[in-house]
Protein backbone atom coordinates (compact mmCIF):
# COMPACT_ATOMS: atom_id res chain seq x y z
CA UNK A 1 0.00 0.00 0.00
CA UNK A 2 2.83 2.35 0.89
CA UNK A 3 4.59 1.95 -2.49
CA UNK A 4 1.67 3.21 -4.65
CA UNK A 5 1.33 6.26 -2.33
CA UNK A 6 5.04 7.04 -2.64
CA UNK A 7 4.84 6.60 -6.42
CA UNK A 8 1.77 8.86 -6.62
CA UNK A 9 3.58 11.43 -4.47
CA UNK A 10 6.62 11.37 -6.75
CA UNK A 11 4.46 11.71 -9.88
CA UNK A 12 2.57 14.62 -8.32
CA UNK A 13 5.86 16.30 -7.40
CA UNK A 14 7.10 15.84 -10.98
CA UNK A 15 3.87 17.25 -12.43
CA UNK A 16 3.96 20.24 -10.06
CA UNK A 17 7.63 20.89 -10.83
CA UNK A 18 7.01 20.85 -14.58
CA UNK A 19 4.02 23.18 -14.09
CA UNK A 20 6.30 25.69 -12.34
CA UNK A 21 8.52 26.07 -15.41
CA UNK A 22 8.10 29.19 -17.49
CA UNK A 23 6.47 28.68 -20.88
CA UNK A 24 8.37 31.68 -22.21
CA UNK A 25 11.48 33.38 -20.94
CA UNK A 26 13.81 36.08 -22.16
CA UNK A 27 16.80 37.77 -20.55
CA UNK A 28 18.12 41.11 -21.75
CA UNK A 29 21.53 42.30 -20.62
CA UNK A 30 22.49 45.93 -20.15
CA UNK A 31 26.25 45.96 -19.71
CA UNK A 32 28.54 48.46 -18.05
CA UNK A 33 32.23 47.49 -17.64
CA UNK A 34 32.51 44.58 -15.21
CA UNK A 35 28.82 44.51 -14.34
CA UNK A 36 25.50 44.15 -16.12
CA UNK A 37 21.85 44.52 -15.36
CA UNK A 38 19.77 41.49 -16.35
CA UNK A 39 16.13 42.06 -17.22
CA UNK A 40 14.34 38.72 -17.11
CA UNK A 41 10.82 38.34 -18.45
CA UNK A 42 8.93 35.12 -17.74
CA UNK A 43 5.50 33.83 -18.62
CA UNK A 44 4.02 30.82 -16.81
CA UNK A 45 1.33 28.46 -18.15
CA UNK A 46 0.73 30.72 -21.18
CA UNK A 47 -1.04 33.01 -18.72
CA UNK A 48 -0.36 36.15 -20.70
CA UNK A 49 1.19 37.70 -17.60
CA UNK A 50 4.84 38.68 -17.96
CA UNK A 51 6.76 38.53 -14.71
CA UNK A 52 9.78 40.78 -14.77
CA UNK A 53 12.89 40.74 -12.56
CA UNK A 54 15.67 43.31 -12.79
CA UNK A 55 18.93 42.35 -11.11
CA UNK A 56 22.60 43.33 -11.22
CA UNK A 57 25.40 40.83 -11.58
CA UNK A 58 28.95 40.28 -12.79
CA UNK A 59 29.27 40.42 -16.55
CA UNK A 60 30.35 36.76 -16.82
CA UNK A 61 27.52 35.39 -14.65
CA UNK A 62 24.02 34.17 -15.50
CA UNK A 63 20.83 35.51 -13.97
CA UNK A 64 21.51 35.86 -10.23
CA UNK A 65 19.81 33.62 -7.69
CA UNK A 66 20.64 35.93 -4.80
CA UNK A 67 17.70 38.26 -4.14
CA UNK A 68 19.96 40.95 -2.68
CA UNK A 69 21.21 41.52 -6.25
CA UNK A 70 17.74 42.44 -7.48
CA UNK A 71 16.14 45.88 -7.72
CA UNK A 72 12.74 45.15 -9.16
CA UNK A 73 10.11 42.47 -9.36
CA UNK A 74 6.80 43.09 -11.07
CA UNK A 75 4.64 42.21 -14.03
CA UNK A 76 3.03 43.46 -17.23
CA UNK A 77 5.40 46.33 -17.86
CA UNK A 78 5.26 48.41 -20.98
CA UNK A 79 8.07 50.68 -22.06
CA UNK A 80 10.50 49.14 -19.59
CA UNK A 81 13.95 50.64 -20.00
CA UNK A 82 17.17 50.17 -18.03
CA UNK A 83 20.03 52.65 -18.29
CA UNK A 84 23.36 52.99 -16.51
CA UNK A 85 23.73 56.53 -15.17
CA UNK A 86 27.23 55.93 -13.77
CA UNK A 87 29.41 53.03 -12.59
CA UNK A 88 27.11 52.30 -9.65
CA UNK A 89 23.85 54.01 -10.61
CA UNK A 90 21.06 52.46 -12.64
CA UNK A 91 17.90 54.08 -13.92
CA UNK A 92 14.80 51.94 -14.41
CA UNK A 93 11.86 53.52 -16.17
CA UNK A 94 8.56 52.27 -17.53
CA UNK A 95 5.31 53.70 -18.73
CA UNK A 96 2.85 51.26 -17.13
CA UNK A 97 3.12 48.13 -15.03
CA UNK A 98 2.79 46.64 -11.58
CA UNK A 99 5.71 46.96 -9.20
CA UNK A 100 5.50 44.21 -6.61
CA UNK A 101 8.86 44.90 -5.01
CA UNK A 102 11.39 47.60 -5.69
CA UNK A 103 14.52 48.28 -3.69
CA UNK A 104 16.74 51.25 -4.52
CA UNK A 105 19.91 49.35 -3.70
CA UNK A 106 21.38 45.99 -4.64
CA UNK A 107 24.59 44.28 -3.58
CA UNK A 108 26.91 42.00 -5.51
CA UNK A 109 29.13 40.09 -3.10
CA UNK A 110 29.80 36.72 -4.74
CA UNK A 111 33.45 36.41 -5.89
CA UNK A 112 34.24 39.87 -4.52
CA UNK A 113 36.43 40.47 -1.45
CA UNK A 114 34.20 43.44 -0.59
CA UNK A 115 30.52 43.75 -1.54
CA UNK A 116 29.79 46.16 -4.39
CA UNK A 117 26.70 48.29 -3.91
CA UNK A 118 24.52 49.70 -6.67
CA UNK A 119 21.82 52.35 -6.50
CA UNK A 120 18.70 52.40 -8.65
CA UNK A 121 16.10 55.04 -9.35
CA UNK A 122 12.62 54.14 -10.53
CA UNK A 123 10.62 56.30 -12.91
CA UNK A 124 7.05 55.64 -13.87
CA UNK A 125 5.89 57.72 -16.82
CA UNK A 126 2.41 58.12 -18.23
CA UNK A 127 3.22 58.15 -21.92
CA UNK A 128 3.37 54.70 -23.56
CA UNK A 129 6.66 53.70 -25.21
CA UNK A 130 7.90 50.47 -26.79
CA UNK A 131 8.74 47.53 -24.48
CA UNK A 132 12.54 47.45 -24.68
CA UNK A 133 15.57 47.23 -22.44
CA UNK A 134 18.01 49.68 -23.94
CA UNK A 135 21.78 49.42 -23.66
CA UNK A 136 23.53 52.48 -22.39
CA UNK A 137 27.18 53.48 -22.79
CA UNK B 1 22.68 18.63 29.26
CA UNK B 2 19.97 18.97 26.60
CA UNK B 3 17.61 20.65 29.09
CA UNK B 4 20.23 23.22 30.04
CA UNK B 5 20.83 24.01 26.39
CA UNK B 6 17.08 24.37 25.73
CA UNK B 7 16.74 26.63 28.80
CA UNK B 8 19.69 28.76 27.69
CA UNK B 9 18.21 29.05 24.22
CA UNK B 10 14.80 30.10 25.59
CA UNK B 11 16.46 32.70 27.85
CA UNK B 12 18.43 34.07 24.88
CA UNK B 13 15.26 34.38 22.80
CA UNK B 14 13.49 36.23 25.64
CA UNK B 15 16.48 38.52 26.13
CA UNK B 16 16.75 39.25 22.41
CA UNK B 17 13.04 40.02 22.24
CA UNK B 18 13.35 42.37 25.22
CA UNK B 19 16.31 44.13 23.59
CA UNK B 20 14.42 44.62 20.33
CA UNK B 21 12.10 47.34 21.55
CA UNK B 22 10.97 50.52 19.88
CA UNK B 23 12.81 53.35 21.59
CA UNK B 24 11.28 56.10 19.46
CA UNK B 25 8.20 56.25 17.29
CA UNK B 26 6.40 58.98 15.37
CA UNK B 27 3.28 58.81 13.22
CA UNK B 28 2.31 61.51 10.75
CA UNK B 29 -0.83 61.57 8.65
CA UNK B 30 -1.79 63.19 5.33
CA UNK B 31 -5.55 63.11 4.90
CA UNK B 32 -7.38 63.37 1.59
CA UNK B 33 -11.16 62.91 1.79
CA UNK B 34 -12.07 59.53 3.24
CA UNK B 35 -8.49 58.25 3.19
CA UNK B 36 -5.14 59.13 4.67
CA UNK B 37 -1.50 58.22 4.27
CA UNK B 38 0.23 57.29 7.49
CA UNK B 39 4.02 57.60 7.80
CA UNK B 40 5.52 55.73 10.73
CA UNK B 41 9.11 56.28 11.84
CA UNK B 42 10.60 53.89 14.35
CA UNK B 43 13.96 53.58 16.00
CA UNK B 44 14.73 50.19 17.52
CA UNK B 45 16.97 49.90 20.57
CA UNK B 46 18.59 53.34 20.09
CA UNK B 47 20.22 51.97 16.93
CA UNK B 48 20.31 55.36 15.24
CA UNK B 49 18.57 53.85 12.22
CA UNK B 50 15.12 55.24 11.47
CA UNK B 51 12.84 52.62 9.95
CA UNK B 52 10.05 54.15 7.91
CA UNK B 53 6.78 52.54 6.80
CA UNK B 54 4.23 54.33 4.61
CA UNK B 55 0.67 53.00 4.35
CA UNK B 56 -2.76 54.16 3.26
CA UNK B 57 -5.80 53.81 5.52
CA UNK B 58 -9.35 54.98 6.14
CA UNK B 59 -9.29 58.54 7.49
CA UNK B 60 -11.42 57.45 10.43
CA UNK B 61 -9.17 54.57 11.46
CA UNK B 62 -6.93 54.91 14.49
CA UNK B 63 -3.34 53.78 14.78
CA UNK B 64 -1.07 52.29 12.17
CA UNK B 65 -2.59 49.90 9.56
CA UNK B 66 -2.01 46.23 10.30
CA UNK B 67 -2.73 44.86 6.80
CA UNK B 68 0.29 44.52 4.52
CA UNK B 69 -1.71 45.37 1.37
CA UNK B 70 -2.24 48.86 2.76
CA UNK B 71 1.50 49.55 2.89
CA UNK B 72 3.58 50.49 -0.12
CA UNK B 73 6.93 51.67 1.20
CA UNK B 74 9.42 50.37 3.74
CA UNK B 75 12.89 51.74 4.17
CA UNK B 76 15.21 53.58 6.47
CA UNK B 77 17.29 56.69 6.99
CA UNK B 78 15.31 58.95 4.71
CA UNK B 79 16.06 62.62 4.26
CA UNK B 80 13.41 65.03 3.03
CA UNK B 81 10.67 62.41 2.94
CA UNK B 82 7.47 63.97 1.65
CA UNK B 83 4.02 62.52 0.91
CA UNK B 84 1.68 64.23 -1.53
CA UNK B 85 -1.78 63.32 -2.82
CA UNK B 86 -1.68 63.83 -6.60
CA UNK B 87 -5.30 62.80 -7.01
CA UNK B 88 -8.07 61.01 -5.10
CA UNK B 89 -6.31 57.67 -5.65
CA UNK B 90 -2.76 58.70 -6.53
CA UNK B 91 -0.05 59.20 -3.91
CA UNK B 92 3.49 60.42 -4.49
CA UNK B 93 6.31 59.80 -2.04
CA UNK B 94 9.49 61.75 -2.60
CA UNK B 95 12.78 61.95 -0.73
CA UNK B 96 16.24 63.35 -1.29
CA UNK B 97 18.13 60.32 0.03
CA UNK B 98 17.36 57.09 1.82
CA UNK B 99 17.22 53.34 1.52
CA UNK B 100 14.12 51.74 0.02
CA UNK B 101 13.82 48.14 1.19
CA UNK B 102 10.42 47.54 -0.35
CA UNK B 103 8.23 49.65 -2.60
CA UNK B 104 5.14 48.60 -4.47
CA UNK B 105 3.22 50.93 -6.81
CA UNK B 106 -0.21 49.89 -5.58
CA UNK B 107 -1.96 49.63 -2.22
CA UNK B 108 -5.44 48.58 -1.17
CA UNK B 109 -7.87 49.62 1.53
CA UNK B 110 -11.08 47.80 2.43
CA UNK B 111 -13.28 50.69 3.52
CA UNK B 112 -15.91 48.58 5.23
CA UNK B 113 -16.80 45.74 2.91
CA UNK B 114 -15.33 43.19 0.58
CA UNK B 115 -14.70 45.65 -2.27
CA UNK B 116 -11.23 47.16 -2.03
CA UNK B 117 -10.23 50.68 -2.98
CA UNK B 118 -7.03 50.66 -5.03
CA UNK B 119 -4.42 53.39 -4.82
CA UNK B 120 -1.62 54.07 -7.24
CA UNK B 121 1.68 55.14 -5.74
CA UNK B 122 4.68 56.87 -7.24
CA UNK B 123 8.21 57.07 -5.94
CA UNK B 124 10.56 59.97 -6.53
CA UNK B 125 14.11 59.30 -5.35
CA UNK B 126 16.26 62.42 -5.16
CA UNK B 127 13.24 64.73 -5.39
CA UNK B 128 12.67 65.77 -1.79
CA UNK B 129 14.27 68.67 0.01
CA UNK B 130 16.90 67.66 2.56
CA UNK B 131 14.58 68.19 5.51
CA UNK B 132 13.02 65.80 8.02
CA UNK B 133 9.91 63.81 7.08
CA UNK B 134 7.14 66.04 5.80
CA UNK B 135 3.59 65.44 4.64
CA UNK B 136 1.78 67.58 2.11
CA UNK B 137 -1.52 67.88 0.31
CA UNK B 138 -3.92 67.37 3.19
CA UNK B 139 -4.44 67.64 6.91
CA UNK B 140 -1.31 66.59 8.76
CA UNK B 141 -1.13 65.45 12.31
CA UNK B 142 1.74 63.98 14.26
CA UNK B 143 1.43 61.52 17.08
CA UNK B 144 4.15 60.38 19.41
Amino acid sequence: MQSPIVLAGCLLALVLTSCGRPTEQSVTEVKNDAFKVDVRSQEFHDSGIRNVDVCVTDINQGFPGDKSQCFLHGFDFSGLSVKWLSDRDVDISFSCGRVEKFSNFAIVSKDHPLPVEFHATLHEACKPVSNTASTAR
Amino acid sequence: MQRILTLALCCSVILLQACKRVTEQTLSETTNGAFKVVVRTQEISHSGTRNVDVCVANASSAGFPDKKVQCFLSGYDFDGLSVKWQGPRVIEVSFSSGRVSRFTNSAFVYPGGSVPEAFHTLLCDGCGSALPAKAEGGAVSSLQ
